[in-house]
Formats: C-alpha cells, structure tokens, sequence
C-alpha cells in the first residue's frame, strides 16, 4: 500500500520570488492491485502528487509511506525507486539506447542484475507489452505508442509493484492511447501491477477502479467512476469533460427517472434502453 | 474566394529507395468562412496537406490555388509573401517555436517582417493578445518560457493571428492540453470563424469535428476517402472503422440502438438533440419487445 498522509509541497517560485502551495494537506491510500485515474486540470497538483510516490519530490509537510518506507528516507531511496516506477507523457525523453532490447536492459542493469536474470527479465517485460518482435529495432523507427510502450517495459523490467503513468497519451494518436491503454489494462488485471494513471482522457478514467480529481493542490472529489461521473454539475463547474455517455445518462435521467443516472459506456446504455423500450 | 487543392501529389526523397507518395492526387476546394476539419490517423497526409497550403512543401505535381493564385508558379513569386500572410498555419504544439524574449516581441515578430510601422504593430500585438484573453499590460514584458503550457500555445497562435491571415490552418490545436485549455480554444476557433475566419482544422477527435466543422475530408494513405458535412461523412461508420478513425460517440450509440431496433435518427451529435430522440424513440415503442 502507498500511504500518502496529510502530504503539502509548497515551492519557491523563482521567477515571481513567491511562495506556491503545490499540494495542501492531501491523504490518500492506494491498495495493491488498484487502478486509479487521477484527474484535474494542469497547475492542480496531480503531477507534484505522482513525484511524491517514488520520492522525486520529498513532502514539505505530511509523509508519503510506500509499503510502510517513508520516501523521506534518504536510505530507502533506491528500494523505493525500484517499487514505484514512473513513465512520463513524452516517450522520446525516455528512451535512451540504440535499440529496444537495450534500452528495456538500461534499468536492470543499472540495479546490478546478473545478465542471464536481465535476459529473461527484458524477454518477459517485451513480452508484456507486445513489442517482442521489434527487439532489434531502433526506438526512432517506431510509432509513438510503440516508443511508450518500450518505455513502460523498461520499467516493468525493473519489477516494480507500482507505476505511475503522468499522462502517458496525450501525445499520441488514437491507436497509440489504445495501445498504451490495452498495455495499462493489461499489466493492472493480468500481472497484478498496481496502477495510477493521472490523465486527461475521461474515458481512460472511466475505466479506473477509482477516480480521483484534483483541484488548487487538494483532493476534491473521489470515488467510483460511476460515483465521481454522475456529479456532472460539479464537474461542469471545474470545467472538467464529462463522458459524453454520462452527460447524456444525466439528461436522460433528469426527464425519465426510470432511466439510471450512472451509466458510462455505449454498452451500458444500450443495455438500460432496452429495459424501457 | 477560395482556397483549392487541385490534382496534388507529393513524392518525399523521389527517385529513392524510400520514395514515399504522401499526397496522391488530392483535389479540395475550400471556401472563405468555411470550417473545414481534416482527420485521418498518423502517416495518411494530413500535415503534409496543410503544409502545401501556404507554400511550405511544394507539389511534386497538381497546384495550390489561394484566391485564385498559382501560389507556386513562377511569375506570382513576387506574390508568395503576400499570399502566404493570406494564409495562417498553427504547427501541432507550436509553443515550441516561441524564441523571443518577451511575449509582446515574440507575437510581433510576424508582423515586424511584414515591415509595418511600429505604431501598428503594436496595435495588432495589442487586439490580438486581448482576443485570446491575455491581459497586454500583464503578459507584454514576460518572458514567453514563464507561462504556463496553455498561455504558451495562446501566445504562439496570437504571432500568427497578428499576421491577420484570411485562412487559419491549426493541426491539432488542443493536443496536450487540459480539458479548460481544449474548451477555450476551440471556443476561440469558432469564434474566431464566426467573425468570418476560413478555419480548416486537423483533430483526432471526432467529437470535436462533429461539433465545430462544417465539412470535413477524411485522409488516407495519401489519398481523401470521405468528405461532405459531418452528417455525411459520418454515415458511413463501416468505412471509417476499417480506416480507423471512428465516429462520434454519440454516433456510436445511435447506431447501436439502430440496430436494436430503435427508430432513431443516427446523424445527431448534440447531447440536447440526442437525449430527444431516444426519449422519443422510447415513447412511441413502449410495449414493444423486439430488443
């Protein structure tokens, strides 16, 4: 379990000499085998929040607890690091070698794994992800989901118990995101990862056990998918899409109470309709 | 008034092993005040499209006619600088090209090559920035690195806007941006086309082509498969599966319920219009069973 108790980060903004609580007062547990999408606009805290859970950033109040090691031990750090990985929105900053294997070899290597253990561990995490045929290719010659995908292997290499993915989508075009997407589902339901996606995409976020949105460093709103997107009001006031199937579920409710309110998906709906037709 | 796309094919490293058609063939007419959306996925021509536009890439073969002008053709070089200015062109995440040193310099920068006078240039810096809502006096001696990734992308599509351009081509404005920036820019895009800007726009997302753009052409392997109005285009959701680019959400469910036997229209895309149909729908079938 992530332990993330009473967390404020506060910067110094050097351009404007001021004072910026990134983070004020958050707590939030996240359980083994979970997968949470955390949502909110840019400037709300999510990414500050995802650096706390491999001690990228150290709390300025408040503890972060992975597995009960508090990140701000500066002895833990590299336990840490290996239990939470990270992969961040723009793939080509990630990559580092000359091709795919390597480059998914970088960070076991560097934890001091003897080779034939690395082997098998960049054959498995290829594997995970479907990129095992692309092994002797080039990073630069793949598509963008195809980058990101060699990204999160490089990560899963390192056997972690928990990734955080800091919007690992949004530069890439809709068969990319599904790729990655399927990747996610995939390494959450199959391999028991624990999963935090921060995202923009609703409908990633439909598809999380839990939602949680983010607002001026605080945890505003969590729950179900089906609890959190049912708020639409609430939502439309923070200026946060709503799940077109959602927002249409919500009108169609507000007319025909026997419509439910908390439907998601084109299948739900079509299901629900078909009851009152 | 036109902008037109006529027999256009675009070869990449011709006469190489890697000889690559990107364009082939492609004819398009766009008219003055008309929103155009351009979608298809990554590799099937779209930028190369637009950037045969305003002169960036020249045709291998075919012409780019702006108003009328061959805006290649020898004798209207003089011209090109002109015709181009006509022609506005937003790079996907152009936050990247901002290089000035402040905001006010770098939005001026288009202009200033225009070799206008500086009293207007200011002018121009002045309404552009309050169009897209950055205050003049706030933003003008910022540094255009210290904002945030949103005001970034409103001071790159202001240099441009300064220009004044007739057309305005963005590929994929909103990408990257959260769900606030994504609703204020393309709230700024169709208002901008309300004022009477030509907008021809490349998204991925289909619900913002059904929503905002007029026409639409749907692009692969170099060639246009589709295009009319969204209702056109997006009745054939057989072929735009098997190009990979989908319809609309909402579409998506209307022809789900079609197929269940629903009589309901499938060429809607407000959620308002939509919620009307299917509470129609249910009402006039009420007892039926054949779900």
């Amino acid at each position: 379990m992530i332990k993330i108790d009473h967390l404020t980060h506060i910067f110094y903004k050097e351009s404007t000499k001021e004072e910026v609580k990134a983070l004020d007062d958050v707590s939030l547990e996240i359980h083994e085998g979970e997968h949470i999408a955390v949502l909110g606009h840019n400037g709300c805290g999510k990414s500050t929040l995802a650096k706390h859970l491999n001690a990228l950033l150290l709390p300025t109040a408040g503890t972060v607890e992975v597995d009960a090691v508090d990140t701000a031990n500066e002895a833990d750090l590299w336990t840490i690091r290996q239990m939470v990985g990270m992969v961040f929105q723009n793939p080509d900053n990630q990559l580092v070698a000359t091709t795919v294997e390597e480059d998914v070899a970088f960070g076991p290597e560097n934890m001091g794994i003897e080779p034939a253990i690395i082997r098998q561990r960049v054959d498995e995490a290829l594997d995970a992800v479907a990129m095992t045929a692309f092994k002797d290719k080039g990073p630069h010659l793949l598509s963008g989901g195809q980058k990101q995908r060699v990204a999160i292997a490089g990560i899963i290499a390192m056997r972690p118990k928990y990734i955080v993915f800091d919007e690992p989508t949004a530069m890439l075009d809709p068969i990319g995101r599904q790729e990655v997407m399927n990747t996610i589902h995939y390494l959450n339901k199959q391999e028991g990862l624990t999963v935090i996606n921060i995202t923009h995409f609703m409908e990633e976020a439909v598809q999380a056990d839990r939602v949680v949105i983010m607002e001026h460093g605080k945890i505003v709103l969590s729950g179900k998918p089906k609890e959190v997107f049912t708020q639409v009001d609430l939502l439309k006031e923070m200026q946060l899409d709503i799940p077109p199937i959602a927002e249409l579920a919500a009108l169609l409710h507000k007319e025909n109470k026997n419509i439910a309110a908390d439907i998601m998906t084109i299948e739900e709906m079509v299901t629900e309709l078909c009851l009152w037709k | 008034m036109s902008l037109e796309v006529k027999h256009v094919t675009y070869i990449y490293q011709k006469g190489s092993p890697a000889e690559n058609h990107a364009l082939q063939d492609i004819c398009l007419k766009i008219d003055e005040g008309e929103f155009l959306g351009i979608v298809g996925h990554t590799g099937s021509g779209k930028s190369t499209l637009i950037q045969h536009l305003n002169g960036l890439l020249k045709p291998s073969e075919g012409e780019i006619l702006v108003d009328g002008v061959d805006i290649n053709q020898k004798e209207s070089r003089a011209k090109l600088k002109e015709l181009r200015m006509q022609v506005g062109l937003v790079f996907q995440y152009p936050e990247y090209q901002l290089f000035e040193e402040t905001v006010e310099n770098d939005i001026a920068f288009g202009p200033r090559s225009l070799g206008l006078s500086e009293q207007e240039i200011k002018e121009r810096v002045q309404h552009t920035m309050e169009l897209l809502n950055l205050d003049y006096e706030n933003f003008r001696n910022k540094s255009p690195f210290e904002l945030s990734g949103g005001e970034k992308r409103k001071v790159a599509i202001a240099g441009v806007l300064a220009m004044q351009p007739k057309y305005l081509i963005l590929d994929e404005p909103t990408a990257g941006l959260d769900p606030r920036g994504r609703q204020e820019f393309l709230e700024l895009i169709a208002m901008l086309h309300r004022q009477g800007m030509t907008i021809v726009m490349v998204s991925h997302s289909m619900d913002d082509i059904a929503r905002y753009a007029q026409k639409m052409i749907v692009m692969e392997h170099g060639q246009i498969k589709l295009s009319g109005t969204p209702q056109e285009v997006f009745s054939h959701p057989v072929e735009l599966e098997q190009i990979g680019v989908g319809v609309p959400t909402l579409t998506k469910l209307l022809l789900r319920l079609k197929e269940r036997g629903f009589h309901v229209r499938t060429d809607l895309f407000n959620v308002n219009e939509v919620k009307k149909e299917i509470l129609t729908a249910l009402s006039e079938r009420k007892g039926d069973t054949t779900c």
